[in-house]
C-alpha cells in the first residue's frame, strides 16, 4: 500500500521548519520576554528583544490582582452555561427532529432562534438588563449562565439538531420493540449515539462563552465577579496600557487553554473513533 | 415580674442605641480607570476612616465602559450606581434624559450652596438646560483641559525659544526632527480616527480661527480658517512617526515618557503623574507644559473634565451626597492632585505650596482651565467627532485633501443636524 508519508526530505526541508518554528514560536518568545520587563523598558522606543533586567513584578501585580479568581468565574461560567445549553439543546433539537408539528413548525421555530441569535447582541441587552434586575440576577455569575444562553442555546440547538437529524431511527425503534421508555431510549440509546455530535457542540459552546464580554461587561460590575476577558481589557486603560502585565496575563489566560485543548482533542478523536466503528 | 422592667429598660438601650447609631451603607460608585482610580481610591479611603459605617464599591472602568454601564442602568432605572462619573461630551445626553439627581434641591434641602471656590465656567458645564442659569445636575470632578509640552532640553541643544506660535512650533519640530534624525520625532500626537484625532486637531483648529458652527448652529468646519488649520496640522504630521494614524492615549503618553518625541502638542495634565517619576519617566525635569501656542486667535485650549454626579435612581442619595461633598472638598482635591496628578477643579488648590512644588504644571493647568473652551453642547457630538474624526484621519493618511475632507465632514455632519 502506498504511503502518503514520505521519508525523502530536501534540503531546504531544515530550512523550511526552521522559519515555521521561529514564526510560530517568536511571538510566544515576544510576549514572554515583554511580561519579564520593568514598565520603563517596555516603552522604550526601540525595543530591545531580551529583557535588560528580568522582573517578576508583572505576575505578582497580576496575581495580586486576584487573577485566579476571575479564572474561576471564567471557568465556572463557561461551564455551567455549557452544561445548561447541551442539556435544554439535547431535548430541544430530539424533539424538533422526531416529532412531528403541523405546519413544519419546528423549522420555523429554528429559523426564529436563528434570527434571534442573528440580531445585534446589544440589542437585547437593555431588556434583559431590565428583566434580570428585577429578578435580582445582576452582579451575578448565575445571572451570567443564564444571559450566555442568547448566544450558546441556539448554536447548540442547531447542531444537535443536524446530528439527531442523521441519527437512524432504526435504534429508536429497536429500543422501544424491547419495552424501552421514551426517557431509556433517550438516555440509554439517543444520548450515546451522539456523543460526537455533543463534544463538538460542546466545543463552541465553550469557546463562545469563555470569548465573551458584552454581557459580562453590562451584567457584572464587582471586581470579584469578572471574568477573564473583562480582566484582560482592564490592562488597556485610555491613558496607558500595562505592556509587561497584558502580556503575562495573555500567557496565563492560555494555560487552561492548552489544557481544554489537550483533553478535548483526547476526547474527540475518541468520540470520533467510537463512530467509525 | 421584677424581672420584666429591667427587661425593658435593655430593649430601650438597645433600640435607642441602633437608633442613634449610623446606619451602614454600601456605596457604588463608576468610576475610571489609571489615574483617576487611583486618584478616587485614596479618596475613598480617606472617607472611610472618618465613616466607616461606609462601605465602598469602586468601580474602575475605561471611558467606553464607564458609558456603557451606567447609560443601561440609568436607562432600565435600576439604581445600582450611587456616584458615577460622566466624561464631558455626554453630559448633555444624561441630562437631557432626567437620569441624575438634581443637585440644586438636594444643597437647597441640606440648607447649603455651591462652593464659590469651583471654577465658575467649569460649573456651569454642569448645569442645564443652559450652561448659566439652569438646575445643577454634577460638580467637575477634575479640571482637565488640553495643554501643550515641549522637551526643554533639545530646545535648548537647538537654540530654540519657547514657541509662541503654532508657526514656531512647525519650524521647531522640522529642525528637532532634522537634528536628531530617527531617535526623537519633532512632534507625536494621536491619530485614530473618532475622539482622539479631532481632540489633537482641535487646538490648532480654533488657534486658526476656526469654527465648528456658527451663531445659527450651522457647520461651518470648511471655512478658509479650518482648512488653513487642517493644512497646518498635515504640514506638522510630517514630523510625527510612520505610525501616527493609529496612534492614541497610551502610545503618546509612552512616547512622552520615553523622551521618543520633542514636542507634545495635546497632553492632558491626567497623563502627567508620572512625567517626574523616575521609575516611569526618561524625562524627570526636561519637560515644560503649557498653555496652547496661539496662531491668528489666541490660546484656546479644549475643556476635558469629568463630571461627577448622583444618579436619580440612587438608593442611597442622603449618604452618597455626604460622600459627593467630601470628594469635591479642596481637602481631597489636593489629596487626589498629590497621589495621582489629578487636576483640581477648585480655583484655590492651585495656590497650594506643596502641591505646585510637585506638579509645577499646575499654573499653566489654571490658565489654560480659565480660558477653556468646552466642545459644542450636543447630543450628536459622538456622531460629529466620528464624521470629523474619520475625514481628518483619510487626510492624515493621504486619501484626502484638506479641502475634500472638510467639505465632506461639514456636509455629512449638516445631514445628521437635520
Amino acid at each position: 500500500m502506498a504511503s502518503f508519508v514520505t521519508k525523502k526530505r530536501g534540503i531546504l526541508f531544515p530550512i523550511a521548519l526552521a522559519a515555521i518554528l521561529f514564526l510560530t514560536l517568536f511571538p510566544i518568545y515576544w510576549i514572554l520576554a515583554i511580561s519579564l520587563k520593568t514598565p520603563l523598558e517596555n516603552i522604550s522606543p526601540v525595543p530591545t528583544l531580551f529583557p535588560k533586567t528580568i522582573t517578576f513584578q508583572n505576575y505578582a501585580g497580576i496575581l495580586s490582582g486576584g487573577y485566579l479568581r476571575n479564572l474561576g468565574n471564567s471557568v465556572f461560567v463557561t461551564a455551567a452555561s455549557t452544561f445548561l445549553s447541551l442539556a435544554l439543546a439535547f431535548l430541544a433539537a430530539y424533539s424538533l427532529s422526531r416529532h412531528r408539528f403541523p405546519l413544519k413548525l419546528n423549522y420555523a421555530f429554528l429559523i426564529w432562534i436563528i434570527v434571534a441569535k442573528m440580531l445585534p447582541p446589544v440589542v437585547l441587552a437593555v431588556p434583559l438588563y431590565d428583566m434580570f434586575a428585577k429578578m435580582k440576577l445582576l452582579n451575578n455569575l448565575w445571572g451570567l449562565v443564564l444571559v450566555y444562553q442568547v448566544y450558546t442555546l441556539p448554536y447548540c440547538i442547531w447542531m444537535l439538531f443536524g446530528f439527531m437529524k442523521s441519527l437512524p431511527l432504526e435504534y429508536e425503534e429497536a429500543a422501544e420493540l424491547d419495552g424501552a421508555s421514551p426517557f431509556q431510549t433517550l438516555g440509554l440509546v439517543v444520548l450515546p449515539l451522539v456523543r460526537t455530535g455533543i463534544v463538538a457542540t460542546a466545543i463552541f459552546s465553550i469557546i463562545v462563552a469563555w470569548d465573551e464580554f458584552l454581557f459580562s461587561l453590562l451584567f457584572v460590575r464587582s471586581p470579584e465577579l469578572l471574568t477573564l476577558p473583562l480582566v484582560i481589557a482592564n490592562f488597556i486603560g485610555e491613558y496607558e496600557t500595562l505592556w509587561g502585565q497584558l502580556m503575562g496575563v495573555g500567557l496565563l489566560a492560555t494555560i487552561p487553554v492548552l489544557i481544554f485543548s489537550r483533553v478535548v482533542y483526547r476526547r474527540m478523536t475518541q468520540a470520533y473513533a467510537l463512530g467509525l466503528k | 415580674m421584677k424581672k420584666i422592667p429591667l427587661l425593658a429598660f435593655v430593649l430601650l438601650i438597645a433600640f435607642s442605641g441602633s437608633l442613634f447609631a449610623q446606619q451602614p451603607v454600601k456605596l457604588v460608585i463608576a468610576g475610571r480607570d489609571g489615574d483617576y482610580g487611583t486618584g478616587m481610591q485614596a479618596a475613598v479611603d480617606a472617607y472611610k476612616v472618618l465613616h466607616p459605617e461606609v462601605t465602598f464599591e469602586v468601580l474602575k472602568l475605561s471611558g467606553d465602559d464607564i458609558y456603557q454601564k451606567t447609560v443601561i442602568d440609568l436607562k432600565t432605572g435600576t439604581g445600582s450606581y450611587d456616584i458615577i462619573l460622566i466624561d464631558d461630551p455626554k453630559a448633555l445626553q444624561f441630562q437631557k434624559a432626567g437620569w441624575l439627581a438634581d443637585l440644586d434641591a438636594i444643597y437647597k434641602k441640606s440648607g447649603q450652596k455651591v462652593d464659590a471656590d469651583f471654577f465658575p465656567n467649569l460649573v456651569n458645564l454642569c448645569r442645564y438646560p443652559d450652561n448659566a442659569t439652569g438646575k445643577l445636575y454634577a460638580l467637575p470632578f477634575i479640571g482637565n483641559v488640553s495643554l501643550f509640552a515641549y522637551r526643554t532640553d533639545l530646545f535648548a541643544k537647538y537654540g530654540l525659544k519657547e514657541p509662541k506660535t503654532w508657526t514656531d512650533v512647525l519650524a521647531a519640530a522640522k529642525k528637532i526632527q532634522t537634528g536628531e534624525g530617527e531617535s526623537v520625532s519633532g512632534v507625536i500626537f494621536r491619530g485614530v480616527k473618532g475622539n482622539p484625532i479631532v481632540t489633537a486637531f482641535l487646538p490648532m483648529f480654533w488657534a486658526f480661527g476656526g469654527e465648528i458652527f456658527d451663531a445659527a448652529g450651522k457647520p461651518i468646519l470648511n471655512s478658509p480658517a479650518g482648512i488653513k488649520a487642517l493644512n497646518y496640522f498635515l504640514e506638522l504630521a510630517k514630523y510625527a512617526p510612520k505610525g501616527t494614524p493609529m496612534n492614541n492615549t497610551a502610545q503618546v503618553r509612552d512616547t512622552l515618557l520615553a523622551g521618543g518625541a520633542a514636542i507634545t502638542p495635546e497632553v492632558w495634565p491626567a497623563w502627567l503623574g508620572a512625567l517626574n517619576d523616575p521609575a516611569k519617566s526618561k524625562v524627570v525635569g526636561n519637560v515644560k507644559v503649557m498653555a496652547h501656542p496661539s496662531e491668528v486667535k489666541a490660546s484656546a485650549p479644549m475643556l476635558g473634565i469629568w463630571h461627577v454626579a448622583i444618579p436619580a435612581a440612587s438608593k442611597n442619595q442622603a449618604a452618597a451626597f455626604q460622600f459627593f461633598q467630601f470628594l469635591t472638598s479642596k481637602d481631597t482635591q489636593k489629596l487626589m492632585a498629590m497621589k495621582a496628578g489629578l487636576p483640581p477643579s477648585r480655583a484655590s488648590v492651585y495656590d497650594d505650596a506643596e502641591l505646585l512644588a510637585l506638579r509645577p504644571w499646575y499654573p499653566a493647568v489654571r490658565s489654560a482651565l480659565i480660558a477653556g473652551k468646552a466642545r459644542p453642547r450636543t447630543t450628536v457630538w459622538s456622531e460629529i467627532e466620528n464624521i470629523l474624526g474619520g475625514s481628518l484621519q483619510e487626510a492624515l493618511i493621504g486619501d484626502k485633501s484638506a479641502d475634500q475632507a472638510l467639505n465632506e465632514a461639514n456636509a455629512a455632519i449638516a445631514a445628521i443636524l437635520q
